[in-house]
């Protein structure tokens, strides 16, 4: 055990300033957004901020913004917990492509799922067609709208990123506890609420916050739906009367509850980890009986409103707007610029993420934690937040101002943890004997960085590159605020076509978006969770270097620490 | 081949105080082209020390030398890629994403020349790899093979030394031995200084040419593999080393009594033999170190020994530990052979075989047992 401790102490030397001056001027560079909110909202003295403040719409903001949270957390632990069990504890028929289905709502940014419920469900949407001749109705109730639809719709499409860590912690779980407690004389159902439940009690608390903390921020669906939180207030008050001190005030009340919510996952998630062990074999499955017929229908329920609805409502109205003649010359320039503000923005993020994390995850001296850690900034900011501080600070800087490099910038800013995420996860997989190693063999530490740490951590700075790119493709008020005139992207038509709900125009872009983004969003963040598999029985005489198993453990791990939330978060712009 | 000379070694990690150090104060010589086993309970140092001689770890104070050059020292480091010392690691470290060659001929001047290659079949042989591993994957080898690769991806440079790190931990029991074995052929065959650390008392004793026994960052004792295992310098290496007892006796010159009966012995309060007179308090009071195959078990009419009952039996195959309890209530791990055992139950006699026997200085209060189990120190 000491051994170990010791191992854990040990580190080269020195830390090479190549990787740390760099690292500094990265760390600077994200927090600017941040010093600059808080210096912008008290430039006049602390009880000028607080007559902004302390009003009774902030309070009003504050109780809707909050319940907006609550209610999400709690459909989504609704849909995710017993879609997870069903999965991969059940004989569910079909349950591997299930587990699959039950994932793809996170293909979906939230204004297009917005677009979607309300074009289906909107007072004059699909569903009234559909139910008019049986309920004679001129209109359906606005249940589209407003707080119900919010919930709606970041519930039901924010629940993958609770059911994805439960599906992996699910699957880890060492089935020698649930055994023992059945041969211990505990039911099946005693077993699942003092056993099973409890042991998912970390994935599961901080997951929920991440639920919250993607309900605070998101800007997307509660302006669609019309419902007023702090978000949308504060875009009203910034576009309504460029009251920027308004509008900054209350964005440092946001990003004091998403700095609060970060805290607690924090905590919460020290004092839950439990020390997990290798499971030396799967899991077993608990047959559904008769239970299945209604097992099914849940889980067809929650897929044909989480995965057919948008699906349908985007691609019907595409169909309809081609037949009608769609502005396609529109759309492909703004999937043009799309892309190219996403891919500046991936390599400035696989760039910068790189001396970052070839610092902060050998060196656990204060200075790097406290470096690696500002470079999470962007995570605890808001989009919206951040585009409003670029942009004041960009007002003073014209040759900057409504430029494309400023928009890329932003994009570095808010995602830049997820490169730098996914580079520390792929550097913490190498084990320190490799580096070693190159060095007994006679190599200099810049040639073992060549030839050996580069090569190997390669595949983590892509996917890293990969996220940047996926999320900045979809991300909204960033791009609405800091976007060129005349430069739109498939995110601002989508969201603008949809606000005046000229559906036909919203669905082409939606449609390309959804297409291009789909398959990255499968292939980094729903397939690795699934894919794993606990080896069937251990192999002691082979030594890999990186089982399956280590690799599911690390995204359960990056998803348990919010070292990032690194995979899941924000793939579906908020 | 090297020598390699640790003076006055100390190694405190960042964090911890001096008081805490992982090595405190080593000295120590590891002769050319021997194979040097350091053995010692988890924590005790041995694996600082070798990262320190690999160049990984700073010592807080103290030298380092490789035959004549000093490699770390106050103000002076020579770092791991300018020691031309080669280390073999517990997970073997190969590099994924290089074929075998490609991991053997990493640390050769010019990798991909065509003397790399020779050597590269070189290594393979003497490894006792077939050649046509030559571009294979780490992940497509054995535990047992890719150790091999391991040890001669580290021997291809021809270093001067070569540190293997509880390089046999991660494989299993059957898998250790032959792969334990195969690898001091390979090392006596290329003729290297070699140093293992293992916390492992049996790979110590059968590998090693020399042992060096450390404790709480210390060097308890050194010595070849039969004087550490049958003359232990201190009671802890003793236990750590085996099981056994401590009988209670009386030292006087070369001889010691106990329960058991009259042996030479060697040891702090062992004198030398010759014509002392015999002492009249019986001698001073000591503790001798039984292992268990240092008893034999005779019928109960043989007219020497001690008359006891076998009350437990551990059976291991080739051979078994008998538990017997002396009319005095006194009980003794003695070690036998399945061939030759009588049964459990059964009243028999315990001698001890002829040999020197180490004695300790009793413990200073009196209320010493007669027999006291030595128990090794399971790690």
């Amino acid at each position: 055990m000491s051994e170990r401790r010791a191992a854990r102490r040990r580190r080269s030397p020195r830390a090479p300033l190549v990787w740390v001056i760099p690292s500094l001027l990265t760390a600077v560079l994200v927090t600017v957004p941040l010093i600059y909110l808080v210096l912008r909202a008290s430039e006049n003295g602390l009880s000028a901020y607080l007559d902004y403040v302390w009003t009774p719409i902030t309070a009003l903001l504050l109780r809707r913004t909050l319940l907006l949270a609550i209610g999400a957390v709690l459909l989504a632990i609704a849909l995710a917990v017993p879609l997870a069990w069903l999965v991969v504890r059940t004989d569910l028929p079909g349950r591997r492509v299930w587990a699959v289905v039950a994932a793809l709502p996170l293909v979906f940014p939230s204004y297009v799922a917005a677009l979607a419920l309300i074009s289906f469900a909107g007072p004059r949407g699909f569903l009234h067609g559909w139910l008019e001749p049986l309920t004679q109705l001129d209109r359906l109730p606005p249940v589209a709208y407003g707080l119900s639809g919010a919930v709606l719709v970041l519930g039901w499409f924010t629940y993958p990123y609770v059911y994805l860590p439960l599906v992996a912690a699910l699957r880890l779980q060492n089935p020698a506890y649930e055994d023992s407690a059945r041969s211990l004389g505990a039911s099946r159902w005693r077993t699942f609420w003092t056993v099973t439940l409890p042991q998912l009690r970390a994935p599961l608390a901080s997951s929920s916050l991440l639920v919250a903390l993607y309900a605070l921020s998101d800007f997307g669906a509660v302006s669609i739906v019309r419902y007023n939180t702090f978000t949308l207030s504060i875009y009203n008050a910034y576009r309504g009367h460029f009251d920027r001190t308004i509008a900054s005030s209350r964005a440092t009340i946001l990003v004091l509850l998403t700095v609060l919510l970060i805290a607690l996952e924090a905590r919460l998630v020290q004092r839950l980890r439990a020390g997990r062990r290798r499971p030396s074999r799967p899991p077993s499955r608990v047959p559904l009986g008769v239970w299945r017929v209604p097992a099914l229908v849940f889980v067809t329920t929650v897929a044909l409103v989480g995965v057919g609805m948008p699906v349908g409502v985007v691609g019907f109205w595409a169909v309809r707007g081609l037949l009608v003649g769609a502005d396609v010359d529109a759309a492909f320039s703004a999937v043009g610029n799309s892309l190219f503000v996403a891919a500046l923005a991936a390599v400035i993020s696989m760039v910068l993420s790189l001396p970052l994390a070839l610092w902060s995850v050998r060196d656990r001296r204060p200075l790097a934690r406290l470096v690696e850690r500002l470079s999470r900034t962007g995570f605890a900011l808001p989009g919206l937040v951040i585009a409003l501080a670029l942009v004041s600070l960009a007002s003073r800087v014209p040759w900057l101002y409504q430029t494309v490099p400023l928009l890329a910038l932003a994009y570095v800013v808010r995602f830049l943890p997820e490169a730098t995420g996914t580079t520390r996860a792929a550097l913490a997989d190498l084990a320190p004997s490799f580096e070693e190693a190159g060095r007994s063999l006679g190599r200099t530490p810049l040639q073992v960085l060549r030839t050996l740490v580069l090569p190997l951590i390669l595949p983590g700075v892509a996917a890293g590159g990969a996220l940047v790119f996926l999320t900045s493709m979809k991300e909204l008020p960033a791009t609405l605020l800091l976007r060129p005139i005349g430069f739109e992207t498939l995110a601002t038509d989508i969201w603008l076509y949809a606000g005046e709900a000229i559906y036909a125009r919203a669905a082409l872009p939606a449609l390309i978006l959804l297409l291009v983004t789909a398959p990255p969003v499968y292939w980094l963040a729903i397939r690795p969770v699934l894919r794993e598999r606990v080896p069937a029985a251990d192999r002691s005489d082979a030594v890999p270097p990186s089982t399956p198993l280590t690799r599911a453990d690390a995204i359960l791990e990056s998803t348990l620490d919010g070292s990032g939330a690194i995979v899941g978060d924000r793939l579906a712009g908020r | 081949m090297a020598t390699i000379d640790i003076r006055d070694l100390h190694i405190v990690y960042p964090g911890t105080t001096p008081g805490q150090a992982a090595v405190r104060g080593v000295d120590l010589i590891l002769p050319s082209g021997q194979l040097t086993v350091i053995v010692g309970p988890s924590g005790c140092g041995k694996t600082s020390l070798l990262r320190a001689i690999a160049g990984f770890e700073m010592p807080h104070r103290g030298e380092v030398w490789i035959d004549d050059a000093k490699v770390a020292g106050p103000s002076h480091w020579v770092p791991p890629e300018r020691r031309r010392v080669g280390m073999v690691f517990q997970d073997g470290a190969l590099f994924p994403h290089l074929t075998v060659a490609e991991n053997i001929a990493y640390g050769l001047a010019r990798p991909r020349a065509a003397e790399a290659a020779a050597r590269v079949d070189a290594m393979l042989d003497l490894a006792g790899l077939p050649r046509v591993y030559r571009d294979r994957y780490p992940d497509e080898l054995s535990g047992g093979e890719q150790q091999r690769v391991a040890l001669a991806r580290a021997l291809a440079p021809a270093p001067r030394a070569v540190l293997l790190d509880e390089s046999f931990a991660s494989l299993d029991a059957s898998l250790r031995r032959q792969v334990r074995d195969d690898v001091r052929a390979i090392l006596a065959r290329a003729a290297v200084t070699g140093v293992l650390v293992t916390h492992d008392q049996e790979e110590a004793l059968s590998l090693g040419d020399r042992v060096v026994v450390m404790h709480a960052g210390r060097v308890e004792q050194v010595g070849d593999p039969l004087t550490v295992y049958h003359r232990p310098a201190s009671l802890r290496v003793a236990r750590f080393l085996g099981d056994g007892q401590l009988l209670a006796c009386r030292v006087d010159g070369p001889i010691a009594r106990c329960a058991l009966g009259e042996v030479s012995c060697v040891g702090p309060l062992a004198r030398d033999g010759g014509t002392h007179p015999a002492r009249t308090d019986g001698g001073d009071a000591g503790q001798m170190l039984v292992r268990p195959e240092d008893m034999d078990v005779r019928p109960r009419t043989h007219d020497a020994g001690s008359l006891g009952r076998i009350c437990q039996r551990q059976f291991y195959g080739h051979d078994l530990i008998d538990e017997i309890e002396l009319e005095d209530g006194a009980r003794l791990a003695v070690r036998g052979f399945a061939s030759a055992c009588f049964p459990v139950g059964a009243q028999v006699k315990v001698i001890l075989r002829p040999k020197m026997f180490q004695v300790f200085a009793a413990p200073a209060r009196d209320a010493a047992p007669s027999v006291q189990p030595l128990r090794t120190a399971h790690v």
